[in-house]
């Protein structure tokens, strides 16, 4: 999708400090030349003097054309937007135009080649998710010889910025599965394409599912029978109470790309996502299938950022137990996606395991609290740093005791693996 | 501060060294080849501030380094006037343009963040309506110097006839300069989507 305008703008000239020296060298060379009564410092006068009579104000343009395109406007992390900026003015009528563009933080611009257009932009290039304003590019048109300026000011517009999704080989699912019509081979016996065993033939099963081989060995007949194929609800369980972590890979970055991942793989293979997040405010989507439930995700992430009133008003907004029954539908996988910074997840962890849910914890965290260097301070950093180490693990242990496993994710491995092994094994504490 | 490419750099280098050294230049050449005091203190106080201004970038300080070199010249004209031949005039006037061309690029232009990525140049006019004017003007000086050296008796009438022409000249100059309302056209902020009133928050 690309965001095209033409503006035809006025333009409001000001004086350039090259129209303020040539006269003062013009009055000083004049004043000279009468005080000391010297004909030939005229000489020096006439440059400054030819010059501010060749450019008389009144022959400035007063209208430029701007046309100023943005493609694409939706992008994700990483991806090259072309921005380009076109003026069309009368011939002759200006000397320059330059343009400098404002562009939201973790953004880079690079000139584009010129190729012999008339048209000049950069590549912008964001590299973090979000809703993000670019512009307004800054336009300086010069004019008049060097001897007048008019700034313009073009607003370009947002871009979208989708999250970097995490990969995700596959969508794997639990091998209990209640919703009908899906795609996932469940451990019910059904009319599915998987194959799940044999059974001796009964009146009204179909010739065309009797197993030759397996009848021949037995002396009887036996038929095929087929995984039932049923749908996976996945609840992702999102704590934004922090963004801890370099900008670009940030607990709340790859909480983020996490959930992207794991909302794309699965609607795409038609199971039903939802998504709670906790820690600022209480919001939730409820479970659904289909792109528009992938847009609509992708939305309330985008919408998050970490707000400190609410995490430190204490439970305000935190509420998980009063979700409504169908936000969290019996059988749903609840993946919980946490920095495991405070004793929230936990908390939340423990609602989930009262409502009959045997959650997955995907622990974002990569970075550890630096270290200050002074040595005093360092000191006593250390022990601090010690101390929350020891909550943490403690905090991981814990969960480990819930029976709850706990995923480490640093925003580079395939998630299936992990997902896999948790969903079907439920091992304390994996590893990618 | 985001640091600036080597070929950037280069030619910022460039830049504030051409600003002294056309300075230096026009007080040389206003100087020579009777080095008097006044002359001398002027110019180097025109150097010094042309140093300062290549240094600070300051706006100020170029405008008192051009006014400097341009008293320096005067001066030396006014103490002897058989010391300045036209040639030097002429020279005085081409060094000054160059230091005012020089002084604009070492700048920063008003409304850009000091050390911001080099602008992109969208539009360029054509270059010889520029360098045809700047040629006009150094012609137009080579003749009043021309006319100036020529020897003929001074009268009272043709001096003082040259002298108002010349004040009749700038005020000419300055008030084709007037500001006009015809060019206070309406706010220039426009949006993608429409108009908008003002500059919005970030």
């Amino acid at each position: 999708m690309t965001t095209t305008a033409v503006r035809t703008l006025a333009l409001r000239f000001t004086a350039t400090a090259r129209l303020r020296r040539l006269a003062l060298v013009a009055a000083l060379t004049v004043l000279g030349a009468v005080v000391t009564a010297h004909g030939e410092l005229l000489a020096l006068a006439a440059v400054p003097l030819v010059l501010l009579a060749a450019r008389p104000r009144r022959a400035l343009p007063t209208h430029l054309t701007v046309t100023v395109s943005l493609d694409p406007v939706r992008c994700v992390e990483g991806d090259e937007l072309r921005l380009t900026v076109d003026v069309e003015a009368p011939d002759g009528a200006v000397d320059r135009v330059e343009a400098e563009v404002d562009l939201p933080g973790r953004t880079t611009a690079v000139p584009l080649e010129p190729d012999g257009a008339r048209a000049a932009g950069w590549t912008v290039v964001p590299t973090r998710w979000g809703r993000h304003l670019v512009g307004p590019v800054r336009l300086r048109v010069v004019a008049g010889g060097g001897l007048y300026v008019a700034p313009l000011v073009v607003e370009v517009g947002d871009i979208v910025v989708f999250p970097a999704a995490a990969a995700l080989a596959r969508a794997v699912a639990p091998r209990e599965l209640a919703a009908p019509l899906g795609e996932h081979a469940s451990r019910a016996v059904g009319s599915g394409v998987e194959f799940a065993g044999v059974r001796p033939y009964q009146p009204g099963d179909r010739r065309r599912d009797v197993d030759w081989r397996t009848s021949a060995r037995h002396g009887d007949l036996f038929v095929r029978q087929y995984a039932a194929e049923r749908a996976f609800d996945l609840v992702l369980v999102l704590d934004t109470s922090t963004d801890a972590g370099p900008p670009g890979s940030s607990t709340l970055d790859l909480t983020v790309r996490a959930a992207t991942g794991l909302a794309q793989s699965y609607l795409r293979a038609h199971d039903r996502v939802g998504l709670v997040t906790f820690g600022g405010p209480l919001r939730w989507l409820t479970p659904a299938t289909g792109p528009r439930q992938l847009y609509r995700v992708s939305d309330a992430l985008m919408s998050m950022r970490p707000d400190a009133a609410e995490r430190d008003a204490g439970d305000v907004g935190f509420g998980l137990a009063d979700l409504p029954r169908s936000m969290l539908p019996g059988r749903a996988f609840v993946c919980v996606v946490t920095p495991l910074l405070d004793d929230r997840p936990l908390a939340a962890v423990r609602l989930l395991l009262d409502r009959g849910f045997a959650p997955l914890v995907v622990d974002v965290l990569t970075n550890e609290p630096v270290l200050r260097r002074r040595r005093r301070q360092r000191v006593r950093d250390e022990l601090a740093l010690r101390t929350w180490r020891m909550h943490r693990e403690a905090l991981v242990g814990e969960l480990a005791g819930l029976g709850v496993p706990v995923l480490d994710w640093d925003g580079e491995g395939d998630l299936t693996g992990a997902l896999k092994h948790a969903m079907r094994a439920g091992e304390p504490r994996l590893r990618t | 501060m985001r640091p600036l490419p080597p070929r950037a750099v280069v030619r910022d280098v460039t830049d504030r060294l051409t600003v002294v050294a056309t300075v230096a230049a026009g007080v040389a050449v206003a100087a020579v080849p009777d080095l008097r005091r006044p002359v001398l203190t002027a110019g180097g106080a025109a150097v010094a501030l042309a140093i300062a201004a290549a240094v600070t970038r300051l706006r100020a300080l170029g405008t008192l380094a051009v006014a400097l070199t341009t008293s320096s010249v005067l001066l030396a004209a006014a103490l002897d006037a058989s010391d300045l031949r036209p040639v030097q005039v002429v020279a005085a006037g081409v060094l000054l343009l160059a230091t005012l061309s020089a002084l604009e690029r070492t700048e920063t232009p008003l409304g850009r963040r000091p050390g911001a990525a080099t602008p992109l140049v969208v539009l360029r006019g054509p270059a010889a309506s520029r360098l045809g004017v700047a040629a006009a003007a150094v012609g137009a000086s080579a003749l009043v110097a021309a006319t100036a050296a020529q020897r003929v008796v001074p009268s009272v009438g043709l001096v003082l006839g040259g002298l108002v022409a010349a004040v009749a000249a700038l005020v000419v100059t300055t008030r084709a300069h007037r500001d006009e309302t015809a060019n206070d056209g309406p706010d220039v902020h426009e949006s993608l989507s429409g108009r908008v009133p003002g500059d919005r928050p970030r």
